[in-house]
This record gives C-alpha cells, structure tokens and sequence, in this order.
C-alpha cells in the first residue's frame, strides 16, 4: 500500500466502508507514520464536527401538507393556499376520486394503520434479544456510531441519543423485525435493567402521547413523534420505564 | 385503485420528507426554493411511483429530489452548474497534504468549529461536492446508497467525498472570517 492509496482510504475507513484485511493494512501503516495519524486526526475532527453540528434542516410541517394534500388522509381537509396549479389538479381528481370511493366501500377510505405492533410482538422481541446471546448487532456507546450503523442498514433513520447522564447508558443496536417491517432496536442499560427501544416509521406525522402497558410482567410504554412510532420495554418498574420514556420523547422532539 | 396508490405512496415517501427537504435545502442553498423542489420531486415519485419496485424508498426519493434539484439549477441557476464541469477536470489532481505537527491548530480549529462556520463552508464548496458530504455525514448513508442517489461510480463518491473533505479543511483552517466571537 503506497502513502497515497493510504490517505485516499483513510477516507473509507473513518466512513466504516473498508473491507477488514485493507483495514489491518492500513492500519500498521497508520502506527508508522505521523503524517498518516495527522490525517487522520484532521478528518475524523471534521467528520465529529460535521455529524455533530452542521445543520440537518426540518422540514416545514405545511410542506408534507401540501405535498400529500391528496392522500386520502387529508383529501378532505382544505387545499392551503400556495398549492400550485399542477397539483391542485391532481388534489382535487383524487378527492373525486375519494368521494366516489366513499359511496363504494367507505371501510377503504380510512387508512388502515400497518405500522401498528402489538405488545405481544414488542414483549416477544424484547425477551428474544435477552435469549441465545443476542442483544446488539453492535455494541457502542457512541451515538455517533449506532446512528449510521442503523441508517445504513434501513430506509429510515431513527434519532439515537446519549443519555448517561440521566443513568441510561447506551448499550448498542440491533436490528429487528416488527409488524411486517424492519426496526431499529437501540438498547439502553438502567441499572441492572435492559431496555429494548424500537423504532420505526409510522404513518402518523402528528405524533401520540406516552401509552403505558403491561404485559407477562413487563412494562412497556410507546409514543410517536415526528413520523416515527417508539416503543421501549423493559423489567423495570412501570414509574421509571415511564420516566424513561418521557425523558427519550424530550430527547427526540 | 388511484387512493390505494396514494396511501401507498404516502407510507413509503413521508418518513423521507425532511431528508428530503434537508438535500434540496442544501443543494438550492434556499428555504422556499427547497420546498418548490421537493414539491416538484414528489410529483415526479408519484407519476413513477408504479416503476418503483426498489426495497431501499429512502434512497429512491433523494435520488428524484436530486435531480430535480439539477434540473431546477439549470434552469434558474445556470452558473453553478457551469462551474462543476471545470471542477470535474481536477479530478485526478493530487489531493492538497501539508501535514504539521500532531494536535496542530488546523485539528483544534475543526474541533472547535461552530454549526455556523460548518455552514458556511459547506454552502461554500460545489454542488457535486456539497451533496456527497450531506448525504454521507447528515443523512447517514453509505457509499453504495450514495452511488444510487448521484449515479455514479462508487470510486467517484470516494473520490468527491475526499477532495470535498480536502476543500472544507483548507476553508475551516482560515483564521476565523466567519467567527465573529473572537475579534
């Protein structure tokens, strides 16, 4: 490997898209050469301060509306003011369509919500990952490394936070497969106490408050916010899972 | 039936929608033409929603709003375009490397660069070299996820990714132009 290829793959290392035996490699190379860990240095500054603190726009809520201000969620609610031309059109054929649709079958006209898991399903999954030795898929603290290690394996990206300071401390991730669909499971440690977060995207953009459940002597509480279904569940005492769940709600809003 | 395309378009493309907005935000550099360009993107998932038979949704709408981003720039900015062909040229340019002695200003400078200096200089640097750092080091993706999106090479995204890297250190190392704080 010459001192060029290195620095050129510095680049896929810092990024987790080198493949083993070229990291082994490259990293002998590092340990010999200054330069090298100067490089490296500078870039994984850049790419901490990047992930940390450049800024990731949201996206203005009257946007989604009047992108799909002609789903049949919201046919029926007023056109904004704004809309173009070309998709108002559009709005208004399907709310024709919508109408026509309700005299038909109006069971079709409520959309019906796929993204719902049971806590059946949450339980099961939660005491499957304490079994056969499976809890994280990767196991960091850093929520800079669970983040992209999640995203890249799913087309959503779950919000991962840091929240030692409050007494959980982030254990890792794994991922899962929940109501028909793939999820993110973030694990966090309480204690002695285990708690399973996961996470997928739901068809609500508006948002539910915290629902608290018990189940086979677990305690489970789920919300949603922002496009994005939690559930967290845990052994541990309905009073802290809930506190924990209303301190991960903050964390995600 | 055209509502059960609808409601289908709407659950694969909503969780999407501020990756989305984020990436035409930082490509138009502009909070209403970004909303305009998205708009215009997801009228053109929802007319190719019916090809879309892909398992990674998130990767098909960024690529859509991409080029409906280009297309929009050439259309009301063609400057900037322009200047990423000549940018294309230096590809294979040697990458700028002066290294200096180990905890160097320029690794403090970047460790201590604000959000506002981090926006700036990614506002600063070409289009096709902006793009592959948002949709690596905000939105998360990987490299092959990277290459569906600009549909390009993987050696191409690896090589943007580092002159882009190249490029926002020379930027970020200038003694604070934008750092108000210190003077």
């Amino acid at each position: 490997m010459t001192p060029e290829t290195a620095r050129v793959l510095l680049h896929a290392y810092i990024d987790g898209e080198l493949d083993p035996a070229s990291t082994i490699e490259l990293k002998a190379q590092i340990e010999n050469s200054p330069a090298l860990r100067q490089e490296l240095a500078q870039l994984s500054a850049l790419q901490n301060a990047l992930q940390n603190r450049a800024t990731r726009y949201s996206a203005p809520p009257a946007l989604a509306d009047r992108v799909f201000a002609g789903s049949p969620v919201t046919a029926r609610a007023k056109i904004p003011a704004g809309t173009t031309a070309r998709w108002r059109a559009l709005a208004i054929g399907s709310a024709v369509a919508a109408v026509a649709l309700l005299f038909w079958s109006p069971g079709l006209f409520v959309p019906r919500d796929k993204s719902a898991a049971s806590v059946e399903e949450i339980v099961s999954a939660h005491v499957r990952s304490l079994m056969a030795d499976h809890l994280t898929d990767l196991t960091s603290a850093e929520r800079h490394a669970v983040k992209p290690w999640l995203s890249n394996r799913l087309d959503f990206a779950p919000p991962v936070h840091e929240l030692a300071e409050e007494g959980y401390s982030l254990v890792g991730a794994r991922l899962d497969y929940l109501a028909g669909k793939p999820a993110a499971a973030i694990i966090y440690r309480h204690r002695q106490h285990i708690i399973n977060v996961f996470v997928w995207p739901s068809l609500e953009t508006d948002g539910k408050p915290i629902r608290a459940l018990t189940h086979r002597g677990y305690n489970a509480a789920t919300f949603e916010n922002d496009g994005m279904t939690y559930w967290t569940i845990s052994d541990l005492n309905p009073v802290e899972l809930r506190r924990f769940a209303e301190r991960l709600q903050r964390a995600v809003q | 039936m055209l509502e059960n395309k609808r409601s289908r378009f709407e659950s694969s493309v909503s969780p999407h929608m501020t990756a989305a907005y984020n990436l035409a935000r930082w490509l138009t550099r502009h909070a209403h033409d970004a909303q305009d360009v998205v708009q215009e993107a997801m009228l053109r998932a929802f007319s190719f929603f019916d090809g879309f038979r892909g398992v990674n949704s998130r990767s098909w709408v960024l690529k859509i709003v991409r080029n409906t981003c280009f297309t929009w720039l050439e259309a009301n900015r063609p400057s900037e375009i322009a200047s990423m062909a000549l940018e294309e040229l230096e590809d294979s340019a040697p990458l700028l490397f002066c290294p200096g002695p180990a905890d160097d200003p320029e690794t403090l400078a970047l460790r201590r660069a604000t959000a506002a200096r981090l926006d700036s200089a990614l506002s600063a640097i070409p289009n096709h070299y902006r793009e592959v750092v948002v949709l690596r080091e905000i939105e998360g993706l990987s490299y092959k996820q990277i290459a569906s999106v600009i549909d390009a090479p993987i050696g191409t995204v690896m090589s943007r990714l580092a002159r882009a890297r190249t490029e926002l250190r020379r930027i970020l190392s200038r003694p604070g132009v934008s750092e108000g704080v210190s003077r």
